[in-house]
């Protein structure tokens, strides 16, 4: 008897007080039984114990309230999906049958019944939909999984390049759909390049990351307006491979396509088929197929983007600057492939705008659109919740004169609010501070010294940290907090955040 | 009388339903009911207050009850009473009909009288 026991409920809705009761006689031992006396208190019982009612054993003909009445309610209730329902009846007529069935029953029973058929059936269905459950619950969770591993990444893209680019959130969604439509495109015409269906979604995700490189820019020159200066330039060009490092950096799931993608795409998607790109000159298909599509696609954004040096190109005007090459040489069969979604291009760009303006769902929603609209990937959902999130932070970050501060341990980054920047050299970011020595060396600060009491006075039972210390001539109050993922044999920290606020006192009223 | 015995005179099938309802402890136990069951005094109830519904499902409900007993005869009757009471087919021979079943009734009553 596999796992199957008291916990599941049966309600049995017969009209013959007979039938229940050898109904329950044969079904009671291994099973929690609640019986109905016809269809009216079937629906009532159900709709007050939804949830517990692991199956329904169910009459026909019954007085107040008929058998099909109680699959139609069942119906519109949505009942049905969750809950089956066997009907065991004396009419053997196929017109019932058929309509039983087709009103969402799972199984039909004659009468007379035979007790271990009953019993056997019974325990079938309820372990069918037990398996099915828990089928889907493993593939909500593993959506959650990814969606998380996507949030991950667009926290590190958001934090890092949309803080300090004047560049619109749009951009990193537009990418993201350009890429996706591009890489279809070429894997309808040839597989020549060995990348699996599978992979289309991480190397969607992956574009996130183009640009990652531009923390290691000074802002001056990321949002100059006008025209740089060769120099300039030159500098700016140093994003690819700054990039490259700080992917190459990451100190955890180096080996993941995700990961690899990204590095690809950093590296080199200012690479041009003909060789005349930078960092690295690469020409023709030496340049991976994941950074030539996002080369495509991010010329043909900053095109029809306005940004601080220049007004946006219509849909149309950069369409003829790629096909004229003044953006640089495309492979040849990318340039079809763009030719291709281009029709499409500009009124789905909009759409998938509008698509993340709605407001925040919550992951099961994310999973059960999965499921019902397979038009929708998750990893453009988890996107836009990110995008509200990320949004919300942003806002307060910016805002606060307070020293604030956020380490997450997934992608090795700290991150300051803009009160904080001022005190760690004008930046606000730092990748990997916990590599041995990096603290005492990189930076001297109360953020320093507030994350590291955090982190050497905090455990995962006293997660929460408070104390008064004395930098730099002044009083701080400083606080922290670890967070910790439990579900592992050890527990993991998975962030830290803190924040540090100068009082009154003075350092020798403290002493 | 035994509840074989009982069965046997009945010309009525015993192993069937030991089989059928699991044992023979089973079969001991809900004959009680089976004769304490109400549907043949609904069904005389509603046929006298011409409540051709209400006769419809009783005899519905008895059909399927002697059936899961393996009363054949009394199963048979019932069964046959019941498509003549199926609303929108009435049948005029329905009341022929229910002399019939009360006379398969009164055997197995008076069967299952004796058990003891």
């Amino acid at each position: 008897m596999n796992n199957i026991g008291d916990n599941y409920k049966i309600l049995i809705v017969d009209d013959s007080e007979l039938n229940r009761s050898i109904l329950s006689d044969i079904l009671a031992d291994r099973f929690e039984i609640a019986e109905a006396c016809d269809g009216l208190e079937a629906v009532n019982y159900l709709e007050k114990h939804t949830t517990e009612v692991s199956l329904v054993i169910l009459d026909l003909i019954m007085p107040v309230m008929d058998g099909m009445s109680v699959l139609e309610v069942m119906n519109k209730n949505n009942m049905i999906q969750n809950i089956p329902v066997i009907v065991i009846s004396a009419d053997q007529r196929a017109e019932s049958v058929e309509r039983a069935y087709k009103l969402g029953a799972t199984d039909f029973i004659f009468r007379p019944f035979d007790s271990y058929m009953v019993y056997r059936r019974v325990q079938n269905t309820i372990m069918l939909y037990s398996k099915q459950k828990r089928l889907e619950e493993l593939v909500t969770h593993q959506i959650y999984e990814r969606s998380k591993n996507s949030r991950m990444l667009v926290s590190v893209l958001s934090h890092i390049v949309e803080f300090r680019n004047g560049e619109s959130s749009a951009h990193c969604l537009n990418i993201n759909t350009i890429t996706e439509k591009l890489l279809n495109a070429l894997l309808s015409r040839t597989n020549n390049y060995n990348i699996p269906r599978a992979d289309v979604p991480i190397i969607c995700t992956a574009s996130s990351l183009h640009d990652i490189g531009k923390i290691a820019i000074p802002e001056a020159i990321l949002n100059k307006p006008g025209k740089l200066t060769p120099e300039e330039f030159e500098i700016i060009k140093t994003h690819s491979l700054e990039g490259a490092k700080i992917l190459n950096a990451v100190p955890f799931s180096k080996d993941e396509p995700l990961i690899r993608y990204a590095y690809e795409i950093a590296r080199w998607h200012h690479e041009r088929f003909d060789g005349r790109g930078y960092p690295d000159g690469l020409a023709g298909d030496r340049i991976p197929i994941a950074a030539q599509i996002v080369s495509i696609a991010d010329v043909y954004d900053a095109l029809t983007s306005e940004r601080c040096y220049k007004a946006a190109y219509s849909h149309e005007q950069a369409l003829d600057m790629i096909r004229n090459g003044e953006c640089g040489q495309f492979n040849p069969l990318l340039m079809d492939c763009l030719e291709e979604i281009a029709p499409s291009l500009k009124e789905e760009l909009g759409r998938d705008i509008a698509l993340f303006e709605q407001s925040t769902r919550d992951l099961n929603t994310i999973a059960n659109e999965v499921f019902s609209n397979p038009d929708l990937s998750s990893s453009n959902r988890s996107l836009h919740l990110l995008e509200t999130e990320r949004d919300k932070f942003k806002f307060f970050w910016e805002n606060t004169n307070e020293v604030f501060f956020e380490y997450n341990a997934e992608t090795s980054v700290l991150s300051f609010s803009k009160g904080a920047a001022y005190l760690v050299d004008g930046g606000s970011m730092v990748v990997d501070p916990l590599k041995p020595g990096f603290l005492d060396d990189r930076f001297n600060s109360i953020v320093a010294l507030t994350l590291d009491k955090v982190l050497t006075l905090t455990s995962y039972e006293y997660t929460d940290f408070k104390d008064e210390v004395e930098w730099s001539g002044a009083i701080y109050r400083i606080e922290g907090r670890t967070v910790w993922d439990y579900e592992g044999e050890e527990p993991v920290m998975t962030s830290l955040y803190g924040y540090a606020r100068r009082t009154e006192k003075t350092g020798a009223t403290f002493q | 009388m035994t509840i074989k015995e009982c069965y046997d005179l009945l010309g009525a099938d015993y192993n069937d339903v030991v089989i059928r309802l699991g044992g023979e402890e089973r079969v001991a136990r809900f004959l009680p009911k089976l004769v304490a069951d109400p549907s043949f005094n609904t069904l005389i109830e509603a046929f006298a207050n011409q409540d051709w519904e209400g006769a419809f499902r009783a005899s519905h409900t008895m059909k399927g009850i002697y059936a899961n007993f393996s009363l054949t005869e009394l199963q048979a009757s019932s069964a046959l009473l019941c498509e003549m009471l199926r609303p929108g087919v009435y049948n005029p021979d329905a009341a022929a009909q229910l002399e019939v079943v009360k006379a398969d009734y009164a055997k197995v009553m008076n069967a299952f009288s004796k058990i003891g």
